[in-house]
């Protein structure tokens, strides 16, 4: 039981010490006027103009910075509760799941055991519904943080403008004619 | 007593397994956001990770561009010349890239809003290499329910699913914990956003292996 005890928590160091080790290389040096870029260094991270804008899973300030595009600025927002959610979830989770430990008192309860053990794997199986809910907020913060950014850039960021200074540079020609449609081979 | 409480629970324990399964599979978040055909690489979000969306340059990242877009992810600076022989060329840019686009001029219409723009700017030139492709992937967690095997006598059942418990309250915390203190993401996010970042670094330096690709020049 010790041995089993002590590889479970040698498991969870070990998961735990390799988390968030992932982090982007490369920094991108040609970038328009008031353009988001990403970035990853053990969380996600938005800067334009040569700072950092906000990072998950907060995304605090991303709202603001989007607020000429209301569709980015709505889903900034989202992004914005889903990250405060998932802290919540995650406290959650992390309590039921040490909760859980107090069933191993049952290996010593001798009149009580079952009810103990039943109890660990109860507090358990909610802090695993916390843990699985947690990760789902995350990625549901992250995406729409992710889909502010390019929203934004489509319409101000990568085109050089920003919602300080929402002036855009001339185009550098006319638009391109659509491209002409061509029958397919049974000419429908 | 006790072990028909646990044998009621176990029996349960299935369908507690794939009830999880099926929150694990559906904790997943995808876009619905469509990057236009514009020319440009787009950091979009699939499930849990960040994916590249090439913004309609298919096939353009074999090659020379490919090449060159890992020397640059690796640090690679100056003249790049991979085994093709054809030099490129990419210095770092300095304060801010003026974008160079091709469409209508932009006018605001309602002040402190960007105007709505129906079709979307290029650019780069329209090219035939210009296609919709996504470079997404999706992947899955798949959990498998345990199964309780056959059975003894009640004795011998019991000491079996006091084990089980036993190794359902050590694992299931674990799992619990990893999940609220690991992060959603994994590698491959940082991956693709350097491979965003440089791709269209690369997308916008004159001469560059991918910039040629996609006026079709390679």
């Amino acid at each position: 039981m010790i041995a089993l005890r002590a590889s479970a928590v040698l498991a969870l160091a070990a998961l735990v010490g390799t988390g968030g080790c992932a982090a982007t290389q490369y920094t991108p040096t040609l970038v328009a006027r008031g353009e988001l870029t990403l970035r990853y260094d053990g969380g996600f991270a938005m800067d334009a103009g040569g700072r950092e804008v906000s990072h998950g899973l907060s995304w605090s300030g991303l709202d603001d910075y989007t607020r000429c595009v209301p569709v980015a600025s709505a889903k900034a927002s989202q992004a914005q509760a889903r990250g405060r959610a998932s802290y919540v979830t995650a406290i959650l989770g992390g309590v039921f799941g040490a909760a859980a430990l107090g069933g191993f008192y049952g290996l010593v309860d001798n009149q009580n055991g079952g009810a103990w053990l039943l109890a660990g794997v109860g507090s358990a199986t909610v802090g695993l519904v916390f843990g699985v809910l947690t990760q789902a907020l995350r990625n549901s913060a992250n995406g729409h943080a992710v889909d502010a950014m390019n929203i934004y850039n489509d319409a101000v960021g990568s085109l050089g403008a920003t919602c300080e200074d929402l002036r855009y540079p001339a185009p550098a020609g006319p638009a391109p004619p659509p491209p002409p449609v061509e029958a397919n081979p049974t000419g429908q | 007593m006790i072990v028909r409480s646990l044998r009621s629970v176990m029996r349960r324990f299935p369908s507690l397994a794939v009830s999880a399964a099926l929150l694990v599979a559906g904790c997943g978040y995808t876009s619905e956001y469509v990057a236009p055909r514009d020319g440009r690489v787009r950091a979009v979000w699939n499930e849990s990770d960040v994916t590249a969306d090439n913004g309609g340059a298919a096939g353009i990242e074999a090659g020379d561009c490919g090449l060159q877009m890992q020397w640059l992810v690796a640090g690679g600076t100056g003249v790049f010349t991979p085994a093709s022989g054809r030099s490129y060329r990419h210095e770092p840019g300095h304060g801010h890239w003026r974008p160079v686009y091709y469409g209508e001029p932009i006018v605001i219409i309602n002040p402190g809003f960007a105007p709505p723009l129906p079709t979307p700017h290029l650019f780069l030139p329209p090219s035939p290499s210009l296609s919709l492709f996504h470079a997404a992937t999706s992947s899955g967690v798949h959990v498998s329910a345990p199964s309780l095997g056959g059975g003894g006598g009640n004795s011998k059942l019991g000491d079996a699913l006091v084990y089980l418990l036993i190794i359902a309250l050590i694992v299931m915390p674990i799992v619990d914990l990893a999940l609220v203190i690991g992060p959603a993401e994994s590698d491959k996010s940082a991956t693709s956003i350097d491979w965003v970042n440089a791709w269209n670094d690369l997308l916008r330096t004159p001469g560059s292996a991918c910039e040629l690709a996609l006026r079709g020049g390679q």
